[in-house]
């Protein structure tokens, strides 16, 4: 073979290397870094913050091609914590989150619309309470790295937004005096091994 | 204090006065004869007003346990109601006041009963037979309408009760909805006795309790399974209430209510009690 043919060869190999489109990667969403919030209306007077203690899913991802990436949430819809016992107990009940007889909560993408350098819209099948729903939310896209003591993990962190109907999934207590409109939080951050 | 969504209105004052006024409008519109025969729609129709104020009209088809309530109750009604129409005396009417609890209790708990047999299915399997007893012991007495109006009155109050103590607020309302609804009608039929508590009536009234039992005992985290257990004694009681208070004038026909009462309460009290006992502390840190 010829210094020619050899980097001509070369040459054509680099090229169908950049050709292929990037495969994203997969990521698992790390629980203690992640926050699933949310807030509603009560009697009109103040908003009231809740969350979900134990969240977990995956993430695929790739940064040069973020039309293409896709979430898979899945909430613990026991774990709500809004920091008053009772509350929560009451949460729990068949008049709201029912988590006996519906104990998880998912979101599940559909597509991807990148509106600008680092955010998107994510619109994904909802199932809250056996009742599934399209909807559409914000993501905002926070980076990609390692952690400073730790380069063989590789990190990725999102800010998802939103709002739903809850009596679109047959949550209809108290409708009037607690909101219909919850505004979903959702701090993300997901890794994957690079070993 | 008195709009819409105060639940003292919702589960109270609503059913109450649209069980007063429906019942007396049927009789009125209907006549002694049929008029008094269907007048117990009222109770059935208040039943739905109260849930309507409480959770409004659900979606179609319902999934969870509670929006499968308003339909239950909705059944109930119109299989009872036509039964009043076509042959209240017959078989029919035996087969809906039997299967009306019974098959409440399979829509909401089957599921989970047969995903844990112990202690869900066990527990379905104990409504299924009590309301199914229940039904077929209200029917053939189906002449103590007042007797059947107070215990089933003294049975929603403390599932009420014990539905409050839980935090299962909807729970506690409509329970408390079906005892003000059978609180109108009763103040129809006492202390002298006017209309019979039909099948539309019985039939939702059962189905509604048998599907609020089962709710409870499956679906209400803070609620232990077989809490409301002595809750089952009740509709079996009226024998002991109507030997104790024999004759019919209309003293004894006022006292005969209120002495069933006053047994069913002693088994009401048990289940409440119980209840308060078994009651874990709040689950986070924090309370009020």
């Amino acid at each position: 073979m010829t210094i020619r043919t050899t980097l001509l060869a070369t040459g054509a190999a680099a090229l169908a290397m950049a050709a292929t489109p990037a495969i994203a990667a997969d990521y698992t969403i790390d629980d203690t870094h992640t926050q699933a919030n949310f807030r509603v209306t009560h009697m009109g007077y103040s908003t009231m913050w809740g969350r979900f203690n134990e969240e977990s899913g995956t993430v695929s991802f790739d940064p040069a091609n973020p039309g293409d990436a896709s979430v898979n949430i899945v909430i613990d819809a026991a774990s709500i914590d809004t920091n008053h016992g009772e509350r929560d107990d009451h949460l729990r009940s068949p008049d709201f989150f029912n988590t006996a007889e519906f104990p998880e909560i998912t979101f599940s993408s559909t597509s991807v619309e990148v509106t600008g350098d680092n955010t998107a819209k994510i619109t994904g099948d909802l199932t809250m309470l056996g009742v599934t729903k399209s909807v559409t939310l914000d993501a905002v896209y926070n980076g990609m790295g390692n952690y400073p003591w730790d380069d063989t993990t590789e990190v990725v962190g999102f800010d998802i937004s939103g709002v739903i109907d809850r009596t679109e999934f047959g949550m209809i207590y108290g409708v009037g005096g607690i909101g219909t409109e919850i505004k979903i939080d959702f701090e993300l951050e997901a890794t994957r091994s690079l070993n | 204090m008195f709009t819409l969504s105060s639940p003292p209105v919702q589960s109270g004052l609503i059913p109450l006065l649209t069980a007063l006024i429906l019942v007396g409008l049927i009789r009125l519109i209907g006549g002694p004869g049929r008029g008094a025969a269907l007048a117990g729609l009222g109770l059935a129709l208040a039943v739905l007003a109260s849930y309507w104020a409480t959770l409004r009209i659900p979606s179609f088809p319902p999934v969870g346990a509670t929006n499968k309530l308003f339909y239950i109750v909705l059944i109930a009604t119109i299989a009872g109601f036509a039964v009043d129409l076509i042959a209240r005396e017959g078989w029919t009417g035996r087969a809906v006041a039997i299967l009306a609890g019974p098959l409440a209790a399979l829509w909401i708990g089957l599921e989970k009963g047969l995903d844990a047999p112990w202690p869900a299915g066990i527990a379905v399997l104990i409504v299924v037979g009590v309301t199914a007893a229940a039904g077929w012991r209200y029917h053939a007495q189906a002449q103590r309408n007042s007797e059947i109006g107070a215990s089933i009155l003294v049975l929603c109050l403390a599932m009420a009760a014990c539905a409050f103590m839980s935090n299962a607020a909807s729970s506690a309302q409509l329970a408390g909805g079906l005892a003000a609804a059978t609180g109108g009608f009763l103040l129809w039929n006492w202390p002298k006795v006017r209309f019979p508590f039909n099948n539309a009536a019985l039939a939702a009234a059962l189905a509604l309790i048998a599907g609020l039992a089962v709710q409870l005992a499956l679906f209400v985290p803070k609620l232990e399974t077989f809490a409301l257990l002595p809750l089952a004694a009740i509709p079996f009681l009226l024998p002991l209430g109507v030997r104790l208070v024999k004759g019919n004038g209309l003293i004894k026909q006022g006292l005969r209510p209120v002495v069933v009462g006053l047994i069913c309460a002693l088994p009401a009290a048990a289940a409440v009690l119980i209840v308060f006992l078994t009651m874990p502390e709040a689950t986070s840190a924090s309370g009020y």
